[in-house]
């Protein structure tokens, strides 16, 4: 029948024919009929072609028609034909339930996890940021000599607005977290400080109300607030009516004139939005205070951007020379600063998921195989029957995509449950993204469908022309026609399969490794068990330095009364919590350095168990306001530094920003050291850092946490805490948390990243195992006549055993070789990811290859066995 | 104007075509000498028009074709009306006799009384 495909210009051939058959019988018969009137035949002829008029005209229309006709017929029959591949398929499918039961698991393993990666990285990397225009919207920085990144300078900003050509304009933000006053109860909000050009730049649209005027984005232009969407309704009611609303934030009452949609969201999710006012005369060029966010003009690249205003940088060093500290500059997209460094590892799983993906296809390939094997005769006695060998592939092939989609709508099911999963898991910048996005989009779907399609080519085609080639009819006469062929392309895919569960093994082997590295690596202070609480002190409640420091002279002692509490303390920033302060600073007699700073009081060392390796802690009742200004510096500060010396009664001064705020850079005496801490990741260098006393530098504590360790070994009484909190500091807005859950949180995209990878490759190792597993007992089933002969033969059960997994263990030898090399090459790619383990760690490369011979071994001994098990005299008889 | 050249009124061909395979299949050839010789010459049916008719008649599944051998031992296609082609015919030639009547009503009315 499918002949009739590969006819069609035959067929228009034959009905041009027919319509000259029919019209040259209409010319003769006429012809007779005036012969037989008396004509001769000549004038007979010429009459009858006379009276027909123009024969080739009709002949054209006719045969138009005619085709026209046959060609539908055609068509019609082509999709009868796939309507009954169709039903056939699924005919076939339905009384084989578990063999469909397992391919459609398979797959949807593999498809599940492929498209639910693929929806994380379509919602993390390929979704542009959701402004309008969002793909043109860029971040700029500074650069300094060493290549580090820093935020701009006041006078920067300015200059760069004047000189640069290659934005539309250029916004600069800060934003803290702070205290608000005026919600439905004070909160801790994440404020944002921006300049006039910001909305615009964004092209952002309010929800409601309007955005800051240019009066109010001046100087002294009346105070204005623009809250996020979230903000507006949990904090504010969601009341329409703005007018009435005053926000109070460090002391100034703010209207609230406009409430922006919930995606709006930079800078650092910010959830409340003020008008800032840069004043390059008051700030240094080297007080880099100010992110900064642009728009691109149209047709300018983000490279030819980041060149022109590095150039525009280089001028401004020239012309200021050492008031100047950034050397270059640096454009990012938005998108790329967004996504950060989520991309390499997201792209890793994305990877691994397609070769989950290829096991699982390798896997119903070979499932596909057995079954045909089976189905030997049925083909044969259709080809008998007439059916081309395009048909019978093509009958196959259907069967592949009815199961491709049954697996694809599996698979989308499984991809929606695991993409909820991630976004919860996921670390910030995955799950913040996937959070605000639907769960599968329409680019997902099709995504799935398109790997479903490509997946049933792959799985189905192979054994499609594997079963149909040769003389399919002989298969009537002989049994086992290409039976040779096919346990070649057997071994073929078990050690494919196995060779991929060798990539995937190793990928996941190394960065388990990697992570129980990391969690071995001291942080330089013990949190279990620390209750930290994150706090800011309102302006109009304390509104000074001395307000701040009273405050503490009074909270630390009173939560240190409460039953149940060890110890106390005070920090401005935790560590491994991002942020924080560092800058320059001025050694007396050593020149100058650069360190992390802190503002702390003594209980915070204690909490967190932060040892003293020399001199004395900060005191809280030695380091008050007005006694000489103390410091603690770290055992790397020591060792950087004041090399050799005894830091004790050192000078330091000059650290960042001490004389923007007394207008004097204050000596500080050292006069301890402590042990190092890591603060800005687990897996980073520790930084040489400076203590200073928060009694001493309230103006650096008014946002800071709380350490608190319980007494003994027992954890920390939360519940008085808050209560204390609540009742005596009523306007303080304060966040109970644990230390435990900073580091959790501190190492969330690696355990992610670590558990999404091991989870893909104990998916196929299980794949591999089961493959095997099916194979091997084809095999079995297939030679159980040789086994029965050797059995009468005399050989032992061990014997036959060892045959059996000998033979398949030899194919998983080659698939292990292959894998290893395959490994060997590819683990390049992990080694930024890695930590304390080399690419091409050895014992993740003996161990992985040792674990699958063994589940390899383990699922051909199954069967195996049940070969030792056959009966030689039935065997030999039936077979 | 002669009789042999009266037009035909659009749409009557189907219906010639079709009352001319009721007896059985014929050829083309065979349909237009019936359709001549049974009005008396009356209707002249253009021939290029009248194998048009079959093959539409045919695409629309009213008459199946096939060949065969002619009187005069010619390869020759012959049509022959189906089921669906029978029902045709009964439909329309119902209709064709309801609106000659009609047109005859009207052309015999009586002048009227006045």
């Amino acid at each position: 029948m499918t002949r009739r495909l590969f006819r069609l210009p035959a067929a228009t051939r034959r009905v041009a024919r027919e319509v000259d058959d029919e019209l040259a019988f209409h010319i003769a018969a006429r012809v007779d009929d005036l012969v037989a009137g008396g004509l001769s035949p000549a004038a007979a002829r010429a009459a009858a072609l006379e009276e027909f008029g123009d024969l080739a005209a009709a002949r054209a229309e006719l045969s138009a028609m005619d085709r026209q006709r046959v060609e539908r017929r055609q068509r019609r029959e082509w999709w009868g034909d796939v309507a009954r591949d169709v039903r056939f398929a699924a005919r076939g499918l339905r009384q084989q339930r578990s063999f469909v039961a397992s391919a459609v698991l398979t797959l949807a393993l593999g498809v599940g996890a492929t498209t639910a990666v693929f929806s994380v990285v379509n919602a993390v990397l390929l979704r542009p940021p959701p402004y309008p225009e969002g793909d043109r919207l860029v971040t700029l920085a500074e650069r300094s000599e060493k290549g580090g990144e820093m935020r701009l300078a006041a006078p920067t900003v300015l200059d760069w607005r004047s000189l640069s050509r290659s934005f539309e304009g250029i916004a600069a933000w800060t934003a803290e977290p702070t205290t608000v006053l005026g919600g439905s109860e004070p909160a801790r909000a994440r404020v944002a400080a921006v300049t006039g050009e910001f909305f615009p730049l964004l092209r952002a649209r309010p929800l409601l109300g309007r955005t800051f005027t240019a009066d109010e984005a001046a100087p002294g232009g009346t105070a204005t607030a623009v809250v996020g969407e979230t903000f507006w309704r949990t904090r504010l009611g969601g009341e329409r009516d703005l007018a009435s609303r005053r926000l109070e934030i460090e002391g100034t009452r703010y209207e609230v004139v406009g409430v922006m949609p919930a995606y709006v969201e930079f800078p650092e999710r910010a959830d409340v939005w003020v008008p800032l006012v840069l004043s390059a005369s008051a700030e240094a060029r080297s007080a880099h205070n100010w992110g900064a966010i642009a728009r691109l003009r149209d047709g300018v690249a983000v490279e030819r951007a980041g060149a022109e205003l590095s150039d525009v940088q280089r001028r401004l060093k020239a012309q200021y020379g050492s008031e100047v500290d950034g050397v270059a500059a640096t454009v990012r997209t938005l998108q790329d600063e967004l996504v950060g460094s989520a991309r390499r590892p997201l792209l890793l799983l994305f990877g691994a998921a397609g070769l989950v993906l290829l096991v699982a296809c390798t896997n119903v390939a070979s499932m596909l195989l057995a079954r045909g094997a089976v189905r030997q005769r049925e083909i044969g006695v259709r080809a008998a029957l007439g059916a081309g060998r395009g048909r019978l592939v093509r009958q196959l092939f259907t069967e592949s995509l009815l199961l491709a989609g049954l697996g694809a709508a599996a698979g989308l099911a499984a991809g929606t449950l695991v993409v909820r999963l991630l976004a919860r898991l996921g670390p910030e910048a995955a799950g913040a993204r996937l959070a605000t996005a639907p769960a599968l989009d329409a680019r997902a779907v099709v995504f799935a469908v398109l790997v479903s399609v490509a997946a049933a080519l792959l799985f189905g085609l192979f054994p499609a022309f594997r079963l149909t080639e040769g003389e399919v009819g002989r298969s009537l006469v002989t049994r086992g026609v290409a039976q040779g062929a096919r346990v070649r392309s057997w071994n073929a895919l078990v050690a494919g399969e196995v060779a991929l569960a060798v990539l995937l093994l190793v990928g996941a082997g190394l960065l388990m490794r990697s992570f129980a590295r990391v969690l071995r690596v001291e942080p330089g202070f013990d949190g279990r068990g620390v209750l930290t609480v994150a706090l800011s002190l309102p302006q109009a409640k304390y509104p000074g330095d001395t307000a701040v420091a009273a405050a503490y002279a009074a909270l630390l002692p009173e939560l240190r009364a409460l039953p149940g509490v060890g110890e106390v303390g005070v920090v401005n920033r935790l560590p491994l919590t991002g942020g924080g302060l560092n800058g320059g600073l001025e050694i007396d007699g050593r020149g100058k350095g650069y360190a992390t700073y802190r503002a702390a009081s003594g209980g915070y060392f204690r909490a967190l168990g932060i040892p003293l390796r020399r001199g004395r802690l900060l005191d809280d009742a030695l380091d008050r306001a007005g006694a000489p200004d103390a410091a603690v510096v770290s055992q790397s500060f020591a060792d950087r530094y004041l090399g050799g010396e005894d830091p004790v009664g050192r000078r330091i001064r000059n650290l960042a920003n001490d004389s923007f705020h007394y207008g004097t850079a204050r000596w500080l005496t050292i006069v301890g050291v402590v042990g190092d801490v890591r603060d800005r990741s687990v897996t980073a260098d520790v930084e040489p850092t400076v203590y200073v006393a928060a009694a001493q530098r309230p103006f650096r504590a008014r946002d800071a946490v709380l350490t608190i360790r319980g007494a003994g070994d027992a954890p920390p009484p939360a519940a008085a805490v808050r209560a204390l909190l609540r009742e005596r500091y009523a306007s303080v807005p304060a966040e109970l948390a644990t230390m435990d859950a900073v580091l959790s949180g501190a190492l969330a995209a690696r355990r992610f990243t670590m558990a999404v990878l091991g989870l893909f490759a104990a998916t196929a190792l299980v794949l591999a195992a089961v493959g095997i597993y099916g194979v091997v007992s084809y095999r079995v089933a297939q030679r159980t006549q040789e086994i029965g002969i050797r059995i009468a033969l005399g050989a032992a059960p061990r014997q036959v055993r060892r045959v059996v997994v000998r033979d398949a263990m030899a194919v998983v030898g080659v698939g292990l070789a292959a894998g290893a090399i395959g490994a060997l090459l590819m683990t390049r790619l992990l080694s930024s990811l890695l930590y304390g383990v080399s690419a091409t760690d050895p014992a993740t490369f003996a161990a992985v290859p040792l674990l699958l011979l063994a589940a390899a071994w383990a699922a051909s001994d199954l069967p195996a066995r049940r070969a030792t098990r056959v009966d030689p005299a039935a065997a030999l008889r039936g077979g | 104007m002669t009789d042999a050249d009266l037009d035909l009124v659009q749409g009557t061909l189907d219906v010639l075509v079709l009352k001319a395979l009721i007896f059985g299949p014929r050829h083309g050839y065979a349909v237009a000498r019936w359709i001549r010789d049974t009005s008396d010459d009356a209707l002249s049916v253009e021939d290029r028009a009248l194998y048009v008719a079959l093959h539409r008649l045919e695409d629309r599944g009213f008459v199946a074709s096939e060949w065969g051998l002619s009187e005069n031992n010619r390869k020759a296609k012959y049509y022959q009306l189906t089921t669906a082609g029978r029902r045709e015919l009964r439909a329309r030639s119902a209709r064709w006799s309801r609106y000659a009547e009609a047109v005859f009503k009207v052309l015999r009315a009586p002048a009227p009384a006045s």
